[in-house]
């Protein structure tokens, strides 16, 4: 059998810059081999010279061979600088090589011609591409990742500070019965989960990303009601009065996390505690239209607009993650001396 | 003499219909194709052009190999690569242009 034998396209390339490099190298000689023999007979008729050169063998023979020698050096010239342009991108790639391999992904050849160099330049075209692509996400992962511990060490102070003041009251015995003790302690329970479950989130990132609570339906209603129930008497406790609307909210099911819906409610505790003016009552409604639960919560602030509170924004940046996690939506409403935040979240 | 008649009518086709196609064509390897071609051509016609001449006419002879010269130069600039890939057709569409009006009278 036969072996078909295919000639590269760059070895055709070359083949063609020799072909070229010929048919100038011969033009040339043609015009050198005449122009001299027409100069030479020129200065035989003008009487320059008594020999008539151009019949002369040896004479001949010089300008053949000087006019071959013009042609051959022409030739090399020629061929030498259509090479040296592959060899220029031979240059180009070796040098994108070293800039890609110093981490300069976003470097890339020029992509010219039709043969083996294109390919190889195109692939790395394609590789640094590639390359930059994967540096991109682990970046989008690792501040992704380090958005999440921010949030989550956010959200595990406000139960820790919890616990920290009923253990405080505990150890002080400022509570009045058996009952209020029992109180403090399932409440420090409670808080505890939370920051467990919280922790957990830390080990298990992909945990984050399931945002409903899978196969499981919970009484929407009564969520709600209890996390109201549970946030006010924290905010009673913290001498706020409290106004819960709940005449647009009916019965639904729901499969919204607990924990999620507990850590939005936190964050806005938490800024209430520090922000509002307790003076003025704390406004929630709840209401739920077309399978979206709306949470407004409105509170005065004080006279000057801020108190002397370290602020980053963190709470209102998790509560709008959380809030995404639910295709949900988070508006600042508030004006002059008044805070509005209201959150929809799609059950 | 007839013979003469149709190379001449034949390189007034060729170069036509090469230089035509050169600028027209959107194909990147018929362009690159059809460039050579018309190098070589153009080369041609300047060789055929400065042979017919008498050997004392040497000035007209010089001219006839300038114009095939500008073949190579056209060569020249496509490999530089300039911005502009349109100026080594202009250069080779010369030479030929050139070289043929030269040929004819």
């Amino acid at each position: 059998m036969i072996k078909k034998y295919k000639l590269s396209k760059l070895s055709l390339s070359l083949l063609g810059h020799l072909i070229m490099s010929f048919v100038i190298g011969a033009f040339t000689f043609g015009f050198l081999n005449t122009t001299a023999y027409a100069l030479a007979e020129k200065a035989v008729t003008k009487g320059y010279s008594e020999l008539n050169v151009v019949l002369e063998p040896k004479v001949v023979l010089m300008i053949e061979e000087i006019c071959f020698i013009g042609a051959a050096v022409v030739f090399i010239v020629i061929f030498l600088y259509l090479v040296g342009q592959k060899l220029i991108y031979i240059l180009e790639i070796n040098e994108a090589i070293q800039k890609i391999e110093k981490g300069d992904f976003t470097y890339r050849v020029e992509v010219v011609g039709e043969n083996e160099l294109t390919e190889v330049a195109c692939s790395l075209n394609n590789l640094a591409q590639m390359l930059e692509n994967y540096i991109a996400n682990e970046e989008q992962l690792k501040s992704e990742r380090m958005e999440l511990i921010q949030s989550l060490s956010h959200d595990i102070r406000t139960p820790l500070t919890a616990i920290i003041s009923y253990t405080e009251f505990i150890k002080d015995k400022k509570y009045e019965s058996e009952e209020k003790l029992e109180g403090y302690t399932s409440i420090i329970q409670s808080k505890a989960y939370q920051i467990k479950e919280l922790t957990q989130m830390l080990f298990d990132y992909n945990k984050e990303a399931v945002a409903k609570v899978e196969g499981e339906t919970l009484d929407g209603k009564v969520l709600v009601e209890q996390l109201l129930q549970e946030y006010q008497d924290i905010l009673e406790e913290e001498d706020f009065q409290v106004e819960i609307d709940l005449k647009e909210l009916v019965d639904f099911e729901t499969s919204l996390n607990p924990q999620d819906m507990v850590r939005i409610f936190d964050n806005l505790v938490s800024n209430i505690i520090k922000y509002a003016t307790p003076t003025q009552a704390i406004v929630f409604k709840v209401s739920l239209l077309d399978h979206t639960l709306s949470l407004v919560q409105m509170n005065k602030t004080d006279a000057g607009g801020k108190k002397e509170v370290e602020s980053y924004g963190i709470g209102v940046k998790n509560i709008k993650q959380l809030a995404k996690k639910y295709k949900g939506t988070v508006e600042l409403l508030g004006g002059e001396g008044v805070y509005q935040i209201e959150i929809k979240l799609s059950i | 003499m007839q013979a003469l008649l149709i190379l001449f009518v034949a390189l007034v086709v060729a170069s036509g219909l090469g230089i035509a196609f050169l600028f027209l064509t959107k194909n990147k390897k018929v362009q690159n194709g059809l460039f050579y071609f018309l190098v070589i051509l153009g080369m041609f016609i300047a060789f055929i052009n400065a042979t017919s001449f008498p050997s004392n006419y040497i000035v007209q002879a010089i001219v006839a190999w300038g114009f095939g010269f500008l073949s190579i130069v056209a060569l020249i600039v496509k490999m530089k690569k300039l911005k502009n890939e349109n100026i080594a057709k202009y250069i080779v569409s010369a030479s030929l242009i050139l070289g043929l009006l030269q040929l004819l009278f």
